[in-house]
Parts: C-alpha cells; sequence; structure tokens
C-alpha cells in the first residue's frame, strides 16, 4: 500500500478520489495548498495528485517549492484539473509535473496511469506537443490503412509502420498549414452484422494504393 | 499560440456539445442529446421546478461566462450516481452536498469549452464555479455580449447551457 496525497477542494472529487483508489491505497487529502504544503513537510508520500485551481490559488503553489526539494522521479506529481488547455499542460510540465489528466477522470485509466506512477516514475513528454490527432489504423486484404476522419485522408501500404510515417508527416504539414485538428473523441468500434448474399455481392475492393 | 480561426456559433456550438456529452457520459453514463439553439433560456415547465444554475466565468483573449441550467430532480440523480448514494441519502446530505457535485459538473463542462477555445488560439482562464438553487431565476444578458443558448435532453431531463461571450 503506498501513500498518496491528494489536493482538492472540491467534495464530489474528493469523494470520487477515495473510492477509485482508497481501498488499495492510503489517499491523504489536503483541501487547500496551504494544507497540502504542511502536510508535505511533515509526512512522506509517495505520488502527490493535485488538482490546478484553489479558491486561494493555484497548485503552483505546492508544486514549486516541492521541485525545489524532490525531483519527478523521486515523488511524482499528476495535476489534474477541468481547465488544462495545451498551454497550461506544457506549463505545468515546465515547473516539474510528471503528468496531466484532464477532468472528468476515465477511471481506468486514471487507476491505470496512478499504477504505473507509482511503480515506475516516469515524466510525460508533451509539453511541446501541439495537438493529439486521433486517427484509425486496420488491415485489409493484405494491406495496413490509416484513416484521419477531420481531413478525411486515407493512406495505405504493406508496411504499418511506414503507412504511420507518412500519416505522421502529413499531418504536420496540415497543422504547419493552418489546419484545425485534434478533436475527434469518443471513437467506438461497430461491427455491422449483414446478411451473408450481402457479402457473396459485395465487389472487391478496387481503390488503389495511395 | 495565435488565433487559428474566429469563433463562429457552429464552433461554439460543436464545443459546448463535446463539453457536455463528455461530462455526462463519464460522470454520470448517461447519453445526452443535443436538442436546439433557442433565443431564450426557458422552455415548457421552466417555471414551474426547481432549478440549479451553475456558472463559471472566463477572462482572457475572450471573456464570458457559461450557465449550466440543470433541474433539481436531475441533480439529485446526478449527485446519486456520482456519489454513489441512494437518492435518501443524497436527500439527507443536504444541498450542499448536491450544490458540490453540480459545482463539479459545471468546473468540467465549462473546462472543457474553455480548453477548446484556448486551443484554437484564444488563451482564456476560468473563474470558481458559483452554484444557485431557486425557482423563477433568470440569466440577465451581459451587455455588449453575445448570448449564445443551447438545450439539451438527457434521460428526459432539459440541461440549459447558457453562454454569453464577449470578444474584442
Amino acid at each position: 500500500m503506498k501513500r498518496i496525497l491528494y489536493v482538492e477542494d472540491s467534495i464530489t472529487a474528493q469523494l470520487i478520489f477515495r473510492r477509485l483508489l482508497g481501498a488499495v491505497h492510503e489517499v491523504t487529502i489536503a483541501e487547500s495548498t496551504r494544507v497540502a504544503t504542511t502536510l508535505l513537510q511533515t509526512g512522506t508520500y509517495d505520488l502527490v495528485v493535485t488538482d490546478y485551481l484553489f479558491p486561494q490559488g493555484d497548485a503552483l503553489e505546492v508544486i514549486g517549492p516541492l521541485r525545489q526539494e524532490k525531483s519527478p522521479l523521486e515523488l511524482p506529481i499528476i495535476a489534474v484539473s477541468g481547465s488544462l488547455d495545451t498551454a497550461l499542460i506544457a506549463r505545468l510540465h515546465r515547473v516539474g509535473v510528471n503528468a496531466c489528466v484532464p477532468k472528468p477522470l476515465k477511471a481506468d485509466e486514471f487507476r491505470a496511469l496512478i499504477e504505473q506512477m507509482l511503480e515506475h516514475p516516469f515524466v510525460e513528454n508533451n509539453a511541446d506537443a501541439a495537438a493529439t490527432v486521433c486517427c484509425f489504423q486496420w488491415f485489409e486484404r493484405g494491406l495496413y490503412h490509416e484513416y484521419n476522419p477531420e481531413l478525411n485522408h486515407h493512406l495505405s501500404g504493406r508496411d504499418r509502420n511506414e503507412v504511420t510515417a507518412r500519416m505522421h508527416a502529413w499531418l504536420q504539414e496540415r497543422l504547419a498549414g493552418g489546419d484545425s485538428l485534434g478533436y475527434t473523441s469518443q471513437e467506438r468500434i461497430r461491427s455491422h452484422l449483414l446478411p451473408a448474399a450481402t457479402r457473396a455481392a459485395a465487389a472487391p475492393p478496387s481503390a488503389g494504393v495511395s | 499560440m495565435a488565433a487559428t480561426q474566429t469563433i463562429t456559433d457552429s464552433l461554439i456550438q460543436d464545443f459546448i456539445v463535446r463539453a457536455v456529452q463528455n461530462v455526462c457520459q463519464t460522470m454520470l453514463c448517461r447519453e445526452v442529446g443535443f436538442v436546439e439553439k433557442s433565443s431564450s433560456a426557458d422552455y415548457c415547465g421552466f417555471s414551474d421546478r426547481v432549478h440549479l444554475f451553475g456558472n463559471v466565468g472566463f477572462a482572457g483573449e475572450v471573456n464570458g461566462i457559461v450557465y449550466l441550467c440543470i433541474p433539481d430532480d436531475f441533480a439529485q440523480d446526478a449527485a446519486s450516481r456520482i456519489l454513489g448514494m441512494t437518492p435518501a441519502e443524497v436527500e439527507m446530505s443536504g444541498d450542499e452536498v448536491v450544490k458540490d457535485v453540480i459545482g463539479e459538473i459545471t468546473n468540467m463542462t465549462v473546462g472543457g469549452f474553455k480548453n477548446a477555445l484556448c486551443d484554437v488560439g484564444f488563451p482564456c482562464k476560468l473563474s470558481l464555479p458559483v452554484i444557485v438553487r431557486g425557482d423563477k431565476i433568470s440569466v440577465a444578458s451581459i451587455r455588449g455580449a453575445a448570448r449564445h443558448i443551447f438545450h439539451f435532453d438527457c434521460a428526459g431531463h432539459r440541461l440549459i447551457a447558457d453562454i454569453q461571450l464577449k470578444h474584442d
């Protein structure tokens, strides 16, 4: 069982956090940055998880002094907030946060991140990322395919890594050209069950490899 | 980041619809349908019911405020789902617990909307949420601000996002 300090003023978020992790780790709640600073001076923790915005200030008041004493690998910090835009994420990484997680928290992903961080602390390196762009990959009739739904762009080829590299380069080019990217969400795989006749009658694909 | 586009009506709609759906799906495990963009925050039966109004302001390259108007019975159900309590336990816990839940929902929803604005080149910062509960409440327009009112349906409840934006 590891010791986690959660800095959060919302009672709702505190309850959710305890429900997610309270059974497997020792969770201490600090309802303000001032209380967190005191607890960090007197106690020992394996991980700090902190909200960003508080009525009396922000998480930088805790993170700054803490990072002067302990490195990201000695005491990892995860920032969780509803207001994590790209600029704030970059700023938090610069001051020494290991990872940033936007609220609302997706329970399974968040638990997995906490366990990874406790087991082998790491630092996310996305401070330079301009956007996270979702593409869909699949394998069909001997070819690897990758499709970007936002710009309706489809690539395929016999080598998956080569297809991915081409898509990455193309996306970078479009982003640099001013295209707005990174807004695909709620992706799902939906299997359509069709009658056997439909499959038999379907013509083989004639599209070429782009 | 320099602005990559102007804040059009469709962009505002896109951002708020995604923010509301993300929060309701993740926090409440509920699907939310966008109903309409309206010129009024009123709807049939609105004045007969107690509502909670959560609001969060934002200031920066773009200034404004977002109000989420939530029927009281929906708020009670949301608190029950999020806190893992029975409806009776929520009722016994009192108004402050429900207000805190709606504060968190408002914060996440407006945060999602604000982050989308930031990421297209309109950096701004959020204020803390303020929650008011009552009936016959109406939201006044901010002078000089464009007002966008969006209606949503979640399990038969009408949720309203009332956005007022000022962009110099």
